[in-house]
């Protein structure tokens, strides 16, 4: 009797864990994609989905809010929430929201919101649109907007600036419109997380699940588009580790890959385009991921030949083959890639040059009166890229009888020492990364990284009189002619000077898998964007 | 009794002078305090927001009045507020731990039974065939770094056999409180707590298997076998208890390990936990929470460690019988 209770005990134990096992067998890789889901991977680190999160506010750019206008990678720009218009003497900007534009809450969007934007930038941003910044100098920027005026039907803005402005629209790509009936009388910090959420994209935000990893997105029912959707649900799984992201993409369980103004590193590109799990699509893009920047203000490059030296002494090509994609050029002593607005291609291609750089090498020295030519190169050690630059550019130079000495420091350390905003310039020479955001800002072509005076950048630290008045032109042009020749003087100066050298251009690489077609490149926020959801199609 | 008495009253200390380590840190690296207390730097912060942190992490004050406060917030439950996440480290931590405990507790329990059982088992025949495999194995895998076993696992069994999911807690849209959220938390679970435990165990193991061997040697062991006594029951009935000290003892200790090779684990497999807490928060330099984390996982370590000595008195035969005479 015993010993059938104990059999009957152990077939049930047995039973028990059988169905236990069956249970979780049959949960295992649910995970899988559905026919109509897009899979976006990302490794940014998302901590609670709402417009609070800088890098969801990032990501949300492309799928529930949208700016005025987009930026196409040809330079042209396209109507986004709403279509435009330019006076004749390019100091008035009509803006007309199109027609049945909706928050994902119902009400409509109108030019309210987008003088409430303008607002709200000012009053929590330093947006200095309507007035005037006063930074920590004390040196007063006036307003851009001498006025912006709402219409009586509430459908148009008018954007008068103080003078004409060929780089208005570019300021606008990146100024996403807020709706007015949730943040009145609140900030992005004190509302709720649902009220963070309401946008006027094509999607709406669904779900969050932190234990999942996921965020989810539904098409918008209030936004006007009467085709159908091939996307019926846009799904972002969150990844803690490149790793893993990198090995989900390249098993086809992502359909793209997402990293705010950037791509993919080449070498998994490549990979990914081998193995057939993704289609590269490199978007031209105006950032510098490679820079070697000279304080100019301090020795030993303070003296423009001992620059000259350092700069053909590198092997451009040799950057290009060891860190950079197919899509790669060779840089232009002008400094700023071929699809800034403004660019010359007349500056030299730069190459090595050994005798040229031991002519300039002994022309400095003599100068100087330096011994040699040894510097310390400043690298952000969290930076695994930037760190493999300095060793190259270390290598090099030392062929060509530079001796160089690579500092690494954390973040803080590394931005106090070659930026204004610590008050205290105290590299001689750095490997930096220029964003496309940064090389637009004030008169563009990078000039805030070179400006000495710029109350945050200034990583060159240039107080050059001539390069000066290149900055007061380039501010005062009033046409895109009058822009051009100032940004080809800049680039010429740049050229002639050598403040900084890129170490190569690149585009950036977005990844799409071969099951999907259509989508739309975006010169600020790549694949992820407005367009591309309603032209994406299964392939 | 006294002895134990004295383990907590070190472990007291230890957890004050962990206090004094976390307060004094911040105010004593280079650097600006307001910096490092808000894990912001000085691009983004205006002269404005500067003043009010300053003002608001209490600098202005004497250092025992901040020190005073600093305790308050400690033992107020409070553990700092993170600028950067814009909530206390406490809901932070609170939000985090229980997935980290959902990995790191199975998985201290599956691999202190594991280090038992093959421990046990390789020391009863030590240099046999069983021993020699265990053994190299356990030394092989003891060489693998965490990462890197995590990274093999996912690379196996999800992407190659694609039998178990690669990362998180949950499939999306699944409500754990029912019977297939349950079977769908445990298949995320196993990645991870595997990893845990091919990391954790060869140390145990390596031990127990040392000291068993030992232990086979003694006269009451070769007594128990004269009478017949062989296999698992001489192992766990004669062995383990004269062993069992050491093993327990390295078990609490290892609950440290376990917290912090939870870094790693969730870094792998993306689970939102303190281990990812405390990643992110040392790549954003957010010392707030990297302190709270701190305090907690001291905390956590010291408790274990005096609750494993309280385990280790009512294990030892001597202490058991000294008792039972008074």
């Amino acid at each position: 009797m015993k010993r059938t209770a104990k059999l009957i005990s152990v077939c049930l134990a047995l039973l028990l864990v059988t169905a236990a096992l069956a249970g979780v067998l049959s949960a295992c890789n649910r995970d899988g994609k559905n026919a109509d889901e897009f899979v976006i991977g990302t490794s940014a680190g998302i901590e609670h989905a709402d417009r609070s999160d800088y890098d969801f506010d990032q990501l949300s750019a492309g799928l529930t809010q949208q700016a005025l206008v987009a930026r196409n990678t040809d330079g042209t720009y396209s109507p986004l929430l709403a279509e435009y218009a330019v006076s004749e003497d390019g100091r008035d900007y009509t803006f007309t929201v199109r027609e049945g534009m909706c928050w994902d809450d119902g009400e409509p969007v109108d030019a309210a919101d987008i003088l409430f934007t303008l607002e709200y930038a000012d009053a929590h941003d330093s947006g200095g649109w309507l007035s005037s910044v006063t930074d920590t100098a004390g040196e007063t920027t006036p307003s851009k907007l001498l006025s912006a005026d709402v219409s009586e039907d509430g459908g148009s803005i008018v954007f008068r600036y103080r003078e004409a402005d060929v780089r208005a629209l570019s300021d606008l790509t990146v100024l996403r419109i807020m709706p007015e009936h949730v943040y009145r009388g609140k900030t992005i910090e004190t509302a709720t997380p649902a009220e963070n959420r309401v946008g006027c994209g094509v999607y709406r935000f669904e779900s969050y699940s932190a234990d999942a990893g996921t965020i989810t997105f539904v098409p918008n029912e209030h936004y006007p588009y009467d085709g159908d959707l091939a996307v019926k649900r846009v799904v972002v799984r969150l990844f803690a580790s490149d790793g893993t992201l990198q090995l989900a993409m390249k098993n086809g369980e992502l359909d793209t890959i997402w990293k705010y103004s950037g791509g993919v590193e080449p070498s998994f590109a490549s990979m990914l385009a081998e193995n057939g799990r993704a289609n590269i699509i490199p978007v031209a893009s105006d950032n510098l991921p490679a820079v070697l920047a000279f304080n100019t203000s301090a020795s030993p490059f303070n003296d423009a030949d001992l620059r000259k030296a350092v700069v053909y002494a590198l092997d451009y090509s040799r950057f290009a083959s060891l860190f950079a994609s197919e899509y790669a050029e060779t840089p232009h002593a002008g400094f700023v890639p071929p699809t800034t607005l403004g660019y010359t291609p007349d500056t030299e291609t730069l190459s090595r040059d050994l005798s040229r750089s031991r002519t300039h090498l002994e022309a400095g020295l003599a100068r100087t009166g330096l011994p040699s030519l040894s510097f310390t190169l400043s690298v952000n050690a969290d930076n695994a890229l930037h760190l493999s630059y300095a060793r190259q550019v270390k290598l090099q130079l030392e062929e060509a009888g530079i001796s160089v000495t690579i500092k690494t420091m954390n973040q803080n350390d590394f931005r106090a020492s070659t930026t204004n905003s610590g008050g205290n310039v105290s590299h001689q020479a750095c490997i930096i990364g220029y964003t496309a955001n940064g090389m637009k800002m004030m008169g563009g072509l990078g000039t805030i990284y070179m400006d000495g005076g710029h109350a945050v950048q200034g990583v060159s630290q240039v107080f050059d009189a001539a390069f000066d008045a290149i900055l007061d032109r380039l501010s005062a042009a009033a046409t895109e002619e009058d822009y051009r020749a100032a940004a080809k003087e800049c680039q010429e100066w740049y050229a002639a000077n050598f403040p900084a050298v890129a170490l190569f251009w690149d585009a950036q690489l977005q990844v799409l898998s071969p099951e999907w077609t259509g989508a739309h490149a975006d010169a600020d926020f790549g694949l992820i964007n407005m367009t591309t959801w309603l032209t994406l199609g299964r392939a | 009794m006294k002895k134990y008495l004295r383990h907590i009253l070190i472990a007291l200390t230890a957890f004050l002078a962990i206090l004094v380590v976390n307060f004094a840190l911040p105010r004593m690296l280079p650097g600006d305090p307001v910096f490092l207390l808000t894990g912001f730097d000085s691009e983004v912060l205006s002269q404005e927001l500067y003043d009010s942190y300053y003002t608001a992490l209490g600098l202005d004050q004497p250092l025992s009045r901040q020190f005073a406060d600093y305790l308050a917030d400690v033992f107020g439950g409070g553990l700092g507020f993170s600028y950067r996440l814009n909530s206390d480290v406490a809901s932070l931590i609170g939000e985090r731990l229980p997935a980290t405990l959902q990995i790191v507790l199975p998985a201290l329990i599956i691999s202190t039974l594991l280090a038992m059982g093959a421990g046990l088992a390789a020391a009863r025949k030590p240099r046999g065939i069983t021993d020699t495999v265990m053994t190299t194995g356990a030394a092989l895998l003891g060489a693998v770094p965490t990462f890197l076993a995590g990274m093999i696992l996912v690379v196996v069994f999800s992407f190659g056999l694609g039998w178990l999911p690669y990362g998180n807690l949950s499939s999306p849209g699944m409500d754990v409180g029912t019977i297939e959220g349950l079977f769908d938390r445990i298949a995320h679970l196993i990645l991870p707590i595997a990893t845990l435990v091919l990391a954790t165990t060869p140390p145990k193991f390596m031990m127990l298997r040392a000291s068993a061997e030992k232990a086979s040697e003694e006269k009451y062991v070769l007594y128990a076998r004269s009478r017949g006594v062989e296999g698992t029951r001489l192992s766990f009935r004669h062995v383990f208890p004269n062993v069992g000290q050491p093993f327990l003892a390295m078990t609490g200790l290892n609950f440290g390990a376990m917290l912090g090779g939870s870094v790693v684990v969730e870094t792998v497999f993306s689970v939102n936990g303190m281990g990812l807490l405390v990643s992110q928060a040392v790549s954003d330099l957010d010392y707030p929470v990297l302190q709270g984390c701190l305090t907690v996982i001291s905390a956590f370590i010291l408790g274990v460690t005096v609750l494993t000595d309280l385990l280790l008195l009512l294990a030892d035969p001597a202490a058991r019988r000294k008792n039972r005479a008074h």
